[in-house]
């Protein structure tokens, strides 16, 4: 692996869940590099295995989940030693060193990822305290400053306060604030601003993009937002199904997508200045049953494409362009 | 924080001047002379009729209602509670000889009750849907369904009859008086006491600890990189346990008012048996006085209940104010 220019790696990730009897396989063979300093974007509708991938790279996988195959690398610095995250143990020290210092990760809802009982203050510096050795003062000052940072006005007195005396928008500050006090090599953010209004979504945004400016973070932003993408990504990973479908640079996906699942995704979103009469459309029939395992594409039954080839297997990776990889066997030729 | 706590308590006040009230005309209703109540009856013996009639007028009987009550609320706060009907002496001396030994056998009780329930409700939560988790749910099951009378007389059949390892009623031994020397008479009852607060415990315990075990603080603090035993500890106990807390102080009133059923199996001289022999003897000064001490007793737990949802979640003393 390129340590220079790579952080984390993934290579054919494969995740189970184990649900009664049955073996839901939400990740497959699943591809992704992060690179250092930039911002990944993983879409895809709801259980298409982005938070999945996300949560296997900390070991975060509910009890029922396990990482059958692939692996995961990381290296924190450029030259270091590469780290096999897929093979530590879901509750050792070694991947408890990595959480929170090393990789961090925000989620969802920041109304239910803080504890109500403990200040804000005191939530950060456990983090903290539990990566770093620091007397108790410079800590707090420290804490306080990156409050401050993060644009929370008033950081001293808010340090006391309780998550329910905080907003929305402010609470998700604090959830930053907790994975960015130790200055974490990767962020992982599981769609940090679905459960935000709107103004504030751009406020969040506008923060994590500062962040990777200014800390030089590498950045995974798992989202189901096409608009989020373009303004906050460098570099985007389409998936559907457990399955990286494209990927490769933002503008290459927006300006010229090739999977069909991509395309119509791009086609469902509104566009400011797009005429008013065309209508937006939406992806005909519903995501199959994740429990269902395909011996062919899995996007074949609601594409609009699909021929005879579509079921004789899956489509292998095919570089179009430099860095853009897609999974179709129409290969950007249309039969047109 | 001080001015939530002035509240709660200064709201007590109304509700005990209305248990009082009940409990002042509960006492006029009774259809005995009121100074065999008010006096220690040695006094009364062999005096006249006119010399009751100046009695009662001393003793302020003919007075308006208002003033007697307030005659009767000021000799309950300096302690005066009566005196018992059937055997003449002073209530207050009554109470002060059960109160001890109840307090011991509930405080016993409870410990037990808070220690095995919690212990065992976590148990269940960490290892949930394994054998130990349905193992405890049946013992659970009976705990709660099976009455305590009946595994006390269980008890005393095997653990006295039996096996003779434990007395089966009474506080002491003549002669023996000290603490350790009642244990054995308190192990049977305490623990048919804990039983049922046991069972209730462990499903609270249980049931509140895999609510919090599943929420998102909980993924917060494990992606912190904390170890499995301090998430459990810092952050899903210190959550799950106020239930479990409230449950455990509303049950502290028992530590006064005792257990009517498992005293009388067990011939325990406490405050219930107290309760029970006093209304079976129709004595009832006593009956009503024990039940105000245990009236008053629930209103200073939830109180105290109050009190400790206001520390364990600071979300409560704001979303009660305004």
């Amino acid at each position: 692996m390129d340590t220079k220019n790579t952080i984390l790696q993934i290579e054919n990730l494969k995740v189970e869940f184990r649900v009664g009897r049955k073996c839901v396989h939400a990740v497959n063979d699943v591809n992704l590099t992060v690179h250092r300093g930039k911002t990944l974007g993983i879409v895809g509708e709801s259980g298409c295995g982005k938070s999945v991938t996300a949560h296997s790279i900390l070991k975060l996988l509910p009890q029922n989940g396990r990482i059958v195959n692939g692996k995961i690398l990381f290296a924190e610095t450029d030259g270091g030693p590469v780290q096999e995250l897929q093979s530590m143990k879901r509750t050792g020290k070694e991947i408890r060193a990595v959480r929170g210092q090393k990789i961090a990760m925000i989620f969802q809802d920041p109304m239910m990822s803080l504890n109500p009982v403990y200040t804000i203050g005191s939530q950060i510096m456990e983090n903290l305290k539990l990566h770093e050795k620091l007397e108790e003062k410079e800590a707090k000052e420290r804490i306080i400053r990156l409050l401050g940072q993060l644009g929370i006005p008033e950081p001293e007195q808010r340090y006391h306060e309780y998550p329910h005396q905080f907003s929305g928008g402010m609470k998700q500050r604090v959830m930053i604030a907790i994975a960015m006090i130790c200055n974490p090599g990767l962020l992982i953010a599981d769609e940090p601003t679905t459960a935000l209004d709107v103004t504030i979504q751009k406020q969040i945004l506008r923060l994590m993009r500062n962040l990777r400016d200014d800390f030089g973070t590498s950045v995974i932003l798992i989202t189901h937002n096409m608009g989020i993408v373009a303004e906050a990504c460098d570099e985007v990973a389409v998936m559907y199904m457990g399955r990286v479908v494209e990927s490769g640079t933002v503008r290459q996906i927006f300006e010229n997508p090739q999977h069909p699942y991509t395309r119509a995704l791009l086609r469902s979103v509104p566009v400011p200045g797009m005429p008013e009469d065309v209508e937006l459309q939406s992806i005909e029939g519903s995501t199959p049953d994740a429990s269902i395992q395909f011996d062919h594409c899995e996007f074949e039954p609601r594409c609009e494409y699909a021929c005879q080839e579509c079921f004789k297997g899956f489509p292998q990776a095919w570089e179009c362009e430099p860095g853009h990889v897609v999974r179709c066997f129409l290969r950007g030729g249309e039969e047109s | 924080m001080l001015e939530y706590f002035v509240k709660r308590f200064l709201s007590m006040i109304p509700k005990l001047l209305i248990i009082s009230v009940l409990i002042y005309f509960g006492m006029s209703l009774i259809p005995v002379d009121p100074l065999t109540i008010m006096m220690n009856p040695e006094e009364l013996d062999g005096l006249s009729v006119e010399a009751l009639e100046e009695l009662r007028e001393e003793k302020g009987l003919n007075d308006p209602v208002i003033v007697q009550y307030a005659r009767w609320m000021k000799g309950l706060a300096q302690g005066d509670f009566g005196y018992s009907l059937t055997t003449g002496t002073p209530i207050k001396e009554l109470l002060a000889s059960r109160f001890p030994a109840t307090l011991e056998l509930c405080g016993i009780a409870l410990t037990l009750a808070a220690i095995l329930g919690i212990l065992l409700g976590s148990q269940s939560a960490r290892h949930k849907n394994t054998l130990i988790d349905y193992g405890n749910t049946v013992l659970g099951l009976i705990g709660t369904s099976v009455p305590g009378f009946f595994f006390a007389m269980c008890f005393i059949m095997l653990f006295s009859m039996k096996l003779g390892w434990l007395p089966s009623g009474g506080r002491m031994t003549v002669g023996k008086t000290a603490f350790f020397d009642r244990i054995e008479y308190m192990i049977l009852p305490s623990f048919c006491m804990a039983i049922s607060l046991i069972a209730y415990l462990m499903r609270l315990t249980r049931n509140s600890m895999l609510d919090v075990m599943n929420k998102d603080y909980v993924k917060t603090a494990r992606a912190k990189g904390n170890s499995e035993l301090s998430i459990y500890i810092k952050h899903c106990f210190r959550n799950g346990c106020t239930p479990v807390v409230l449950c455990l102080i509303s049950r502290i009133s028992i530590l006064v008012s005792g257990s009517t059923i498992i005293e009388t199996v067990f011939n325990y001289p406490g405050m219930g048996m107290l309760l029970v022999s006093s209304i079976t003897a129709k004595d009832m000064p006593v009956a009503m006085m024990t039940m105000f001490i245990c009236a008053v007793m629930v209103l200073v737990t939830s109180f105290l209940g109050d009190i400790a949802i206001a520390l364990l979640d600071p979300r409560v003393q704001f979303g009660k104010e305004g």
